[in-house]
């Protein structure tokens, strides 16, 4: 009986305490909803799965990907502008020095704009060898101008100079895994000044961490290994992550319809969102952007619209 | 006159139902924009004659609208479908 008894309260004990450590507590204030704009269609203003988001200064770039092409608000909802060259299927897209990224995945390539949008130039093309993709699905540049790319089906992220040379990869080419380093079907990066680069593996449900040379950390569920769930901290498919004004790590936990924000080693700090289309609520969270101000915007996926989030 | 209206539309019509065979692919999940782009590429790419492709996210389903005289088989489609990173569930015409 005595031993029963131990032996339950050890159980509890070890419970509570792998509770604590996989399922964190909110630690801010979090976020109140602003606005949100966008209906489904064709139309300048509508959209047809809005895929990708990147927020210059004053301004709000979407990929609405299935009309394929570029639309351009102010951070109100008023549309500025569109543009429309010749892209497949826009997916997560990034600004660096005034110049807009956007990883096309139906054409295998990065097609660059400058924000008015008049094409620059194109990177890489379709393939499974260094520089070519297969679904490129996002895209960083860091200080030097090298180029970060999540390349889907490859599985893998491709590290590359501006003009397109490779330089390495992690992840093995064309075969999934869920240990550190590995890859399964990663959606989207994002790479601070100093170079630590975040990845959104997605369909492992973690962000996985990596400096220059090595792999540092990854965190999402038990271990990060492959274990989905609603808890804080935890992703159903993170499609998107981005880095916030304060260094602090946004994500767009896909299927749990959330936001969930975390410092830069990966500690839970809020999340916003749940399930609906109501103000607030999401069909899907597919990307989410951060405005130097700290305002949040999010791509509904489902309810085809934009939504903007400020801190409380 | 009539006669000679109902003759155009006839041949309209005709010219209509002949230009495509429709397919059903019903396939084990759906519901990723990822996926669902990813299937419409590799379908593009590895079928010539493809007039149009309508994706149906929630009921994981692809229809494809082909040229009448190129026939699909379910093994090529499954392969495809394979490489695209689903599974095949179901294959059939529709007309």
């Amino acid at each position: 009986m005595n031993y029963k008894i131990r032996l339950t309260l050890v159980s509890l004990f070890i419970f509570i305490t792998l509770l604590y450590i996989w399922i964190p507590s909110t630690k801010e204030a979090g976020y109140i909803f602003v606005t949100a704009w966008g209906t489904q269609g064709k139309k300048p203003g509508q959209f047809r799965d809005p895929i990708g988001i990147a927020v210059s200064d004053s301004e709000v770039f979407v990929s609405d990907s299935r009309n394929a092409r570029i639309q351009v608000f102010d951070f109100f909802g008023n549309l500025n502008r569109i543009f429309s060259l010749k892209l497949g299927r826009p997916m997560n897209l990034i600004i660096h020095n005034n110049e807009l990224y956007v990883a096309d995945y139906w054409n295998d390539n990065i097609h660059v704009f400058n924000l008015n949008g008049k094409s620059l130039r194109k990177i890489g093309n379709a393939g499974t060898g260094k520089g070519e993709f297969n679904g490129i699905s996002g895209v960083a540049v860091n200080e030097k101008g090298e180029i970060f790319a999540a390349d889907f089906y490859n599985q893998r992220i491709q590290h590359l100079r501006a003009d397109g040379s490779f330089i390495k990869q992690w992840g093995n080419t064309k075969k999934k895994g869920m240990w550190a380093g590995e890859m399964n079907y990663p959606t989207d990066v994002a790479v601070t000044k100093d170079d630590i680069l975040y990845v959104a593996d997605s369909y492992n449900d973690r962000i996985q961490v990596f400096s220059s040379e090595s792999f540092l950390r990854k965190w999402g569920g038990p271990f990060a290994l492959n274990i989905s769930g609603n808890f804080n901290g935890w992703f159903a498919t993170v499609t998107s992550v981005a880095i916030g004004p304060e260094g602090n790590i946004f994500t767009s936990d896909f299927y749990n319809n959330r936001v969930q924000k975390f410092t830069a080693n990966g500690n839970f700090l809020s999340a916003f969102g749940e399930k609906g289309n109501g103000a607030g609520q999401f069909d899907r969270a597919v990307a989410v952007a951060t405005a130097p101000n700290g305002s949040v915007f999010v791509v509904d996926l489902g309810n085809n619209r934009i939504q903007k989030w400020q801190p409380l | 006159m009539k006669s000679i209206i109902f003759l155009i539309t006839f041949i309209l019509t005709s010219n209509v139902f002949a230009a495509n065979t429709k397919y059903l692919i019903q396939v084990d999940t759906l519901d990723c924009p990822f996926c669902s782009f990813g299937i419409e590429k590799q379908l593009r790419r590895n079928i010539d004659g493809i007039e149009d492709i309508e994706v149906n996210v929630k009921k994981a389903q692809v229809r494809l609208f082909i040229d009448e005289d190129i026939s699909l088989d379910e093994i090529f489609v499954r392969k495809t479908v394979n490489e695209a990173g689903f599974a095949l569930e179901d294959f059939y015409i529709i007309k």
